[in-house]
């Protein structure tokens, strides 16, 4: 009897005594890398903190994640990175769980802006540079903050906005695909659109909403083929990429090709190859490989105490179309 | 004699030598645990869901669950954070209450008097109060505009933080319920065998209805709390396995899913170690997958561990007579 119990003990025991071993392991493994590394380009012993939204939710935040990572042992820093996979209870233990770790900079990706409010002043107070990542916290959040590291939704929308008055042309009609309604990048490339073509004639007919779906991007503009005849209109504007290629499906399928498409930016890998057919004819192209890198970057001057100029410090999102898709030189992602 | 005494106080109470292993593994192989701020750290993040622990380990011993709480806590934290601009502070938060307390109410009378499956009545709750959530915040976070509120959420006494003292208090005050009244009584009676709780004269059906109004309270409590620990309400909160967390930890700290068994320091127990866990995997840097698969097969080794022990202790008996 004794001995049964004995080896359920035993049996446990080494269950979590193995699990915790194997965390153990990897840890020193990293430092031990982050160290080595360090010693090679000048020995920083800076520690970087990051809790990012919700790495394997979509390709770009996975692709963001991974980047960071080996970014980080590139750089010599340790970067502790931490993912909420999208709960706001979560990433607000680890923002405790970070400043614990006494890291020089904190990097905050915000599941929700207005939760990284709280956040953000939490961090603030215990001393620590904060900056907020690719998405920002809410407005009232911004005293807190050293500074916003991330992709400009207004500026993406207006340089692929200016590259399509170059293609149609200042007196034309356009058609627009939005996101989600009360999707704050939505509007804020909505934004970027209007400035890009103001002063041209150039004429919105109509705006709809597709919630960010690539299928019901698709039934949006089957509904506007049937409206708008062939010559009717010269382009369709979509709020990204993958509402774009919905827009390029009801297209084919319709049997069209009179309207050129155009996305405000593009996050995903695999539109590429939509680009380079000439299919979508021009998008900002938004890496996530430099969207970690840039944001790394910042944080480790703030780790080492230096003071932004600027509050918001956009990555660069350039234009990308057929003729110049090759010499961007986009790593894969 | 007293050697014998501590292994009967261990194999009754598994979770202190569970909660003991973890606690060495931690303090040896994770650097920065074993500090007076990080345990208090540790207490901090987990006080909400300790809160609305207590509640669901009144329901558990009663013989049911509660699976509402997952979104329940959504909606009043949305409704406290949406109204405190417009009729104050402490309306806003008495009406959240209200709500849990109505939840809890049709979740008891549906379970107790309808005799509807537990699982059934809570699952629709929880998807109702999801709809209701989604419906008042317009799919939009709210900010809450009052500092107070914030300052409550966030403030501190010596690295003890508001919420915490809270949780302990209200653990205190389970205790004393469970342990000293008639309601508590009752509640073991009814969990443990409603027929003869029955036939003893005990109302089950008033047990049993009190009990789910107990855990919409702490429900609606920790929606409130979790608002004012972010200053917002974000429609996502606590969807979609919060529920699953608050009934791991109680199920964690040995109180048992049929009822009649349990209390509420196994509850705190089975929390902090699901508490600690998540702490050590975060500063180790694992992936928060891992952390998850880690307190998945720690908790089958707790029960498949407390499941031996009962078996020996039922053949023990046996053998006795």
């Amino acid at each position: 009897m004794t001995m049964k119990k004995f080896a359920a003990m035993l049996c446990a025991a080494s269950m979590t005594l193995s699990l915790a071993a194997c965390g153990g392991t990897t840890d020193n493994a990293a430092s031990d890398g982050a160290s080595a590394d360090g010693a090679s380009s000048g020995g920083s012993d800076l520690v970087i903190g990051m809790t990012v939204n919700n790495a394997g939710a979509d390709p770009y935040q996975t692709a963001y994640y991974s980047a960071a990572e080996s970014y980080a042992k590139e750089l010599g820093v340790t970067l502790k990175l931490l993912d909420p996979v999208g709960d706001v209870t979560k990433q607000q233990n680890q923002v405790q769980d970070l400043i614990g770790m006494n890291c020089n900079a904190i990097v905050l990706w915000p599941c929700n802006s207005e939760a990284g409010v709280s956040m953000v002043k939490q961090i603030n107070k215990a001393g620590i540079p904060v900056m907020s990542a690719n998405t920002n916290v809410d407005e009232s959040g911004k005293e807190y903050l050293e500074c916003y590291v991330g992709p400009s939704n207004v500026l993406e929308g207006q340089q692929t906005a200016e590259q399509m008055v170059k293609d149609i042309g200042n007196d034309a009609k356009i058609l627009y695909i939005d996101g989600q309604a009360g999707y704050s990048t939505s509007a804020e490339r909505l934004e970027g659109m209007m400035k890009g073509i103001e002063g041209t004639n150039i004429e919105v007919l109509e705006n709809q909403i597709s919630d960010g779906n690539r299928e019901k991007a698709q039934q949006v503009m089957e509904n506007y083929l049937v409206k708008y005849p062939a010559g009717t209109v010269q382009a369709v504007y979509c709020m990204d990429d993958n509402i774009a290629i919905g827009a390029i499906n009801a297209m084919e399928a319709a049997g069209r090709d009179d309207i050129l498409v155009y996305a405000a930016a593009c996050g995903d890998y695999n539109t590429l190859t939509y680009i380079k057919e000439g299919a979508l004819r021009a998008t900002a192209m938004q890496s996530p490989i430099i969207d970690a890198q840039t944001a790394l970057d910042y944080a480790v001057r703030l780790a080492q105490g230096e003071k932004m100029a600027e509050f918001d410090n956009f990555m660069e999102t350039p234009v990308a179309t057929a003729d110049n898709i090759d010499s961007l030189n986009i790593e894969k992602w | 004699m007293t050697m014998k005494k501590l292994k009967a106080f261990l194999g009754k109470n598994t979770v202190v030598p569970i909660l003991v292993i973890i606690l060495l593994l931690a303090a040896v192989f994770v650097p920065g645990f074993l500090t007076p701020r990080n345990l208090l750290n540790v207490l901090n993040q987990n006080a909400v869901k300790g809160i609305m622990a207590i509640g669901m380990t009144f329901v558990i011993i009663n013989g049911y669950f509660d699976m509402s709480i997952c979104t329940l806590i959504s909606l009043t934290a949305a409704l406290s954070c949406g109204l405190q601009s417009s009729i104050g502070l402490v309306p806003a938060i008495l009406v959240s209450i209200a709500v849990g307390l109505a939840v809890g109410a049709i979740n008891g009378f549906l379970v107790a008097k309808a005799g509807i499956n537990a699982f059934v009545v809570t699952l629709a709750l929880m998807l109702g109060c999801r709809a209701l959530s989604y419906m008042y915040s317009g799919e939009q976070s709210i900010l809450a505009t009052n500092d107070l509120f914030t300052d409550f959420g966030m403030g501190s006494i010596g690295g003890l933080s508001y919420i915490s003292i809270l949780f302990i208090v209200m653990v205190l005050i389970a205790f004393y319920v469970l342990r000293f009244t008639p309601h508590g009584r009752n509640t073991y009676a009814v969990g443990g065998n409603a027929g003869s709780a029955f036939n003893a004269g005990i109302n089950c059906v008033k047990t049993t209805f009190i009990n789910f109004v107990i855990c919409g309270f702490t429900g609606a409590l920790g929606g409130v709390l979790f608002a004012a620990q972010s200053g917002a309400a974000s429609p996502p909160l606590g969807w979609p396995d919060m529920h699953m967390l608050v009934i791991a930890g109680v199920v964690l700290g040995g109180t048992k899913l049929t009822g009649g068994f349990g209390n509420i320091w196994y509850t705190c127990g089975g929390i902090i170690i699901l508490g600690v866990v998540s702490n050590m995997m975060n500063l180790l840097n694992v992936q928060t997958y891992v952390s998850t698969l880690v307190t998945g097969v720690i908790m089958i080794g707790v029960l498949y561990l407390d499941k031996v022990l009962t078996e020996r202790k039922k053949k023990a008996a046996l053998a006795n007579l």
